[in-house]
């Protein structure tokens, strides 16, 4: 036992560099697959905990129509066993906020009559500010997505529009409004007490609309409720139903990504790691065999040489495991509090569980890297003590060097055909081969990382380029209409119209289609549900073509009967081009063939587009223009807000993506660039100390060619050279995994939220920078590590 | 062309150090090296021959003093030129060849004349040439681990020839031979030094010693005594032997 444990010591000694790298991968490899599932776990279990928590709601039903009797479909859902089901909840729309003199853009906010808490579903939980049963008079509480987003803090004042009114009122609170809060949510309920709604919203026109959560003990029962529902309301649903899916799936969506990048990333680093680690045992097998040899010889069994490996890297696995766990909780904390900030309050930061989970990640890490150490140790069974003693190496290899020539015999001189630096290049990667595959390997995947990631943010940051791929129109400006009454429409479209430097102007709305449930009809069809499903509809007066909109097959509705369905509809309903869709709006059947099939992230392509012919109340109503230049866009905005300030708000459309953009990379960037360095760092570590390995071994020929008149700078320069010319093989894989593979496994990903086509940007100039910043770093990595050569003077080649 | 210096050491120091304790390997020592001569050095082991050379010939640095090659100082060359003069103006040959493991013999002898840029035709012709003169033709395409350890030493007479250096430095390049394949490598180098090469040769072997027509005695790092000779011929190879060994053990 003392043989094993001095020779084990002696191997962690000897080759620190080598040591210290591989407990460096075994880090980052733990850091890496700990951070993703750490991500991925606890954004779920974060999520619905406070669901949990807070009665939430697995429905939300929106009566904005008047369509059906609130009160009476608050009283079934009420008396129903295994349901929990909230008050009604009544609101009005409001139509604009402003913060410090700044109109919020993109934003549909509700202005809700508090009723008396608990509401039975959805309780708000108090981030800042004093708890208080109703908010004080002329105070309001506001949601985390819309205080965070735009840093309002308590005491802060807002103004809003409600028809014709202005109100200023003070938060008073800032609560988690759990279901319409989320990640990327357009939509803030503001609560206000009673009185103050009355008083400020009661002489409004146009009645409450109403919201109210369900919440079911067992949700995979919600079809069921649903058919019994219908059947004692005896018509479809037609009213906005929002189900768990659409309410929960932002709260995930960019810790998905992340986690899916990062676990990718995880296991190729962990493919690094390992093999470098079988690298370094064959390597240390090799130069130590005269040793293992004179071991075997004193006695020393094969089980037991294993066992000082499988001990050596025992030991240096758990040294790096460790603080890997560690850091992985808090890169994970990181990562969830930047993309989960909404359900961050004041007293609590967020919770990160799952130590378990933690734990066995850690042991699998080990347990794979055990695995591999036994697996390469177990080369050192088959030593012959005397061949090792006389050799340095078996019989077998032994004569296999005195073979090779056979291979050399085939090819005419590589001095012939080049210069004798380029031939020292080439040979230092070629004679190499595992490191050299090893290298190749991380310039791939560095430069894929990096170019991902660019490519993600640059698309993102583009959006408004692509952006009816993503959902959106392209008109260069959108002016909503806020209060009605007071607008003369037809002098403002007059107006518009006569504006030379405005091409087109079209007008869209929301409205919501029912699909009625099909138990009535044919129960045999697989793609058919039992229960109506709601579905937000884009209404469209006008073009929706001169709008920008866009489908991915197919062609926008152009008659009253055509429709346009997201990817998500298509598939829920197992609708394809021309087939033919029944939807109740405002409470009439309507029969509509399916034009054209859109993604769109806003509403993970769940929704439906259709012409204004079929819709009597649009709401809102906003109008699209389209510019001849866009340059003109902040003065037409200008105009048209001073000219029609009561009635209208326009908005140049930059600034509405702006926002979804600001909020998806703000996520994004700090796992990306965190990323894209530590691949930088392992690449440069790995190709740094497999370059050295490799160089030192070639000591010999490389004094050689000095003592024959070759600068240690010319040595040099060829390795570098060879490892340039390698990496930017590996760069030009990078870019194609960067540009072309990830962004597909990326969409598979995406394809669950509605997303098949990702709209990418290549940003050229950039990817060119981030390939050759690899390159770099590899180059880098080479010329540093061949710094030996400078030390070598000739003269060892007497000392033999 | 009458004793022409062709290389020049004055005031020549080495002091090696290991962790606290220095060693002075070469003291003091002044030494021309001249023009067409087989200059050979001798000494005990230790003495501190294979540094002198190294020194001589710009493989090794100085600790102190100078050293010229045809009145150009040498021990301040950078880099760069440092480079020129060891692919132009020098050939090393060592006790163990030293050649380039994965290198074919014909690679390894072409070598310095692609470093030295001339014309790959050029280069092949006068490394075929050369191998056919050391007798090694036929083997063009053998790592040197396929051939034996004399045909190896030939390969790197070869490769320290092929650029018609105007010094050859060897260092015991018979030391790890067998008495017949020792001759044969000595007999080139003869026959090379006959037609006006310059060498410089360490051996401890007085055989070997024998083809001199000068030879250096080094003791302690010092030179210890010199002894100039008539040029090499077979003929009188027992005197001149005897002659040697008087001369050792006479100051012994
Ligand atoms: N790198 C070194 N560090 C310390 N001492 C050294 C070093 N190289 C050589 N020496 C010492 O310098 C002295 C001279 O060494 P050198 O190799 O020149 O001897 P030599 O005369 O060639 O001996 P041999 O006949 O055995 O080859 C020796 O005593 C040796 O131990
Ligand atoms: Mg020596």
């Amino acid at each position: 036992m003392a043989a094993i444990t001095s020779i084990c010591l002696g191997n962690l000694r000897k080759r620190k560099v080598q040591n210290l790298l591989i407990a460096l991968l075994i880090l980052l490899s733990t850091l890496l697959m700990n951070t993703s599932i750490t991500v991925i776990a606890n954004s779920e279990d974060l999520y619905e905990d406070l669901h949990q928590e807070t009665q939430g709601s697995h429905e939300i039903l929106n009566l904005t129509q008047g369509l059906h009797n609130p009160q009476q479909i608050a009283d079934w859902w009420a008396s129903q066993e295994g349901v929990t089901a909230s008050v009604l909840l009544p609101y009005r729309p409001l139509a604009g906020v402003t913060y410090k003199g700044e109109e919020i853009p993109n934003q549909y906010l509700y202005m809700m009559n508090t009723p008396d808490r608990p509401f039975g579903t959805d309780e708000l939980v108090f981030a800042q500010g004093k708890e208080t049963p109703l908010p004080a008079p002329g105070a309001v509480w506001i949601p985390t997505s819309l205080a965070y987003k735009n840093e309002i803090a308590v005491g802060d004042e807002l103004q809003f529009k409600a028809g014709s009114t202005q109100l200023t009122l003070k938060v008073s609170a800032i609560v988690i409004d759990l279901p319409l809060g989320g990640p990327f949510s357009t939509t803030a309920r503001i609560w206000l007490n009673d009185t103050d709604y009355g008083h400020y919203l009661g002489g409004l026109p146009g009645s409450d609309s109403y919201f109210m959560g369900i919440r079911f003990t067992d949700y995979s029962q919600h079809e069921a409720y649903w058919e019994r529902f219908e059947n004692y309301l005896g018509v479809p649903f037609m009213e906005e139903r929002l189900t768990y899916e659409e309410l929960s799936s932002f709260y995930f969506i960019m810790n998905k990504i992340i986690g899916f990048v990062m676990s990718f990333l995880g296991i190729v680093m962990i493919l690094v790691a390992l093999f470098t680690i079988g690298f370094t045992i064959s390597d240390s097998i090799l130069s130590s065999y005269t040793t293992i040899g004179i071991f075997k010889s004193l006695g020393l069994s094969s089980r037991k040489i294993i066992v000082t490996y499988i001990l050596q890297y025992s030991l240096l696995s758990l040294v790096a495991i460790l603080p890997g766990v560690v850091f992985s909780r808090l890169l994970s904390r990181i990562i969830i509090e930047q993309s989960l900030s909404f359900l961050k309050t004041a007293q609590t930061s967020i919770p990160i569980q799952n130590i378990g989970t933690s734990v066995s990640v850690g042991a699998g890490m080990l347990l794979v890297i055990l695995l591999c150490v036994w697996l390469y140790a177990s080369k050192t069974r088959p030593i012959q003590p005397m061949q090792a003693i006389r050799y340095g190496m078996s019989e077998a290899a032994y004569s296999g060097i005195n073979k090779r020539g056979n291979r050399n015999k085939r090819r005419s001189s590589d001095f012939e055909r080049w210069p004798v630096s380029v031939v020292i290049g080439l040979r230092n990667v070629t004679r190499n081969v595992k490191g050299s595959l090893l290298m190749l390997l991380l310039t791939t995947v560095t430069t894929a990382v990096l170019v991902f990631g660019l490519v993600l943010v640059n698309s993102i940051s583009q959006m408004q380029k692509t952006a009816p791929l993503w959902g959106y129109d392209s008109a260069n400006v959108v002016i909503r209409i806020v209060n009605a009454s007071e607008l003369d429409r037809a002098a403002l479209e007059r107006d518009i119209r006569a504006d030379s430097r405005i091409v087109n102007l079209n007008w869209a709305g929301h409205a919501i289609g029912v699909v009625p449930g099909n138990r009535m009809q044919h129960s045999t069809s697989t793609t058919g549900q039992a229960q109506s499903i709601s579905i937000p509809l884009t209404v469209v007066e006008g073009s929706m073509d001169e709008m920008g909109l866009a489908n991915i097959t197919g062609r926008n509705p152009q008659n009253p009967n055509e429709i346009s369905i997201g990817i998500n509809i298509s598939r829920q309903l197992g609708k394809e081009l021309g087939d033919i869709i029944e939807l109740y709006i405002e409470g009439k059947r309507h029969s509509f063939t399916v034009t054209g099939i859109y993604q769109s992230i806003a509403n993970m392509s769940f929704q439906a587009r259709v012409t204004a012919d079929v819709v009597t109340k649009l709401n809102p109503d906003d109008g699209y223009m389209n510019l001849s230049d866009v340059q003109d866009s902040d003065d037409i905005v200008r105009q048209l807000n001073d000219q029609y300030s009561s009635s209208i708000q326009a908005v140049k459309q930059q600034t509405l993506l702006d926002s979804v953009f600001k909020e998806a990379s703000a996520v994004l960037i700090i796992p990306m660039s965190i990323l894209g360095l530590l691949f930088l760092m392992v690449s440069w570590l790995i190709i740094y100390s497999t370059c050295r390995i490799h160089i030192r071994k070639e000591t010999k020929p490389y004094g050689i060619y000095k003592s024959i008149g070759l600068t240690s700078n010319t040595i040099r320069g060829a390795v570098t050279w060879g490892i340039v010319g390698l990496s930017l093989i590996g760069a030009g894989l990078g870019i194609l995994c960067g540009i072309s593979l990830l962004p597909h496994l990326l969409r598979g990903l995406l394809s669950s939220y509605g997303i098949v086509k990702l709209p990418l940007f290549m940003n050229w100039t950039g990817i060119s920078l981030l390939a050759l910043l690899s390159i770099t770093v590899a180059g880098l990595g080479c010329w540093i590590a061949s710094r030996v050569i400078l030390k070598t003077t000739p003269r060892i080649l007497v000392s033999e | 062309m009458l004793n022409t210096a062709i290389i020049q050491a004055k005031n020549l120091c080495k002091t090696y150090s290991t962790g606290s304790e220095q060693f002075h390997a070469i003291r003091n020592i002044d030494l021309d090296i001249f023009q067409g001569d087989f200059t050979v050095i001798m000494g005990d082991s230790g003495s501190g021959k294979s540094t002198l050379l190294y020194m001589l010939s710009g493989l090794d640095s100085l600790t102190a003093g100078e050293v010229y090659f045809r009145q150009q100082r040498i021990d301040q060359f950078f880099e760069k030129e440092l480079g020129a003069f060891r692919t132009q103006k020098i050939g090393y040959v060592y006790q163990s060849s030293n050649l380039v493991p994965d290198l074919t013999l014909f690679e390894n002898i072409a070598l310095p004349g692609y470093v030295a840029g001339t014309s790959k035709r050029e280069v092949k012709q006068k490394a075929l040439s050369l191998m056919e003169s050391m007798n090694i033709d036929g083997q063009q395409k053998r790592l040197p681990a396929e051939v034996s350890g004399g045909q190896q030493q030939r390969a790197a007479i070869a490769r320290a020839i092929m650029n018609t250096p105007d010094i050859i430095f060897a260092d015991e390049p018979t030391g790890s031979l067998n008495y017949e394949q020792g001759v044969k490598v000595l007999d080139i180098l003869t026959q090379m030094n006959a037609k006006g090469q310059s060498i410089v040769m360490v051996t401890h072997d007085i055989k070997s010693a024998c083809r001199a027509n000068r030879i250096i005695f080094i003791r302690d790092g010092k030179v210890g005594g010199m002894l100039e000779l008539d040029p090499y011929s077979p003929d009188g190879l027992q005197d001149r032997e005897s002659l040697i060994f008087s001369y050792i053990t006479g100051r012994g």
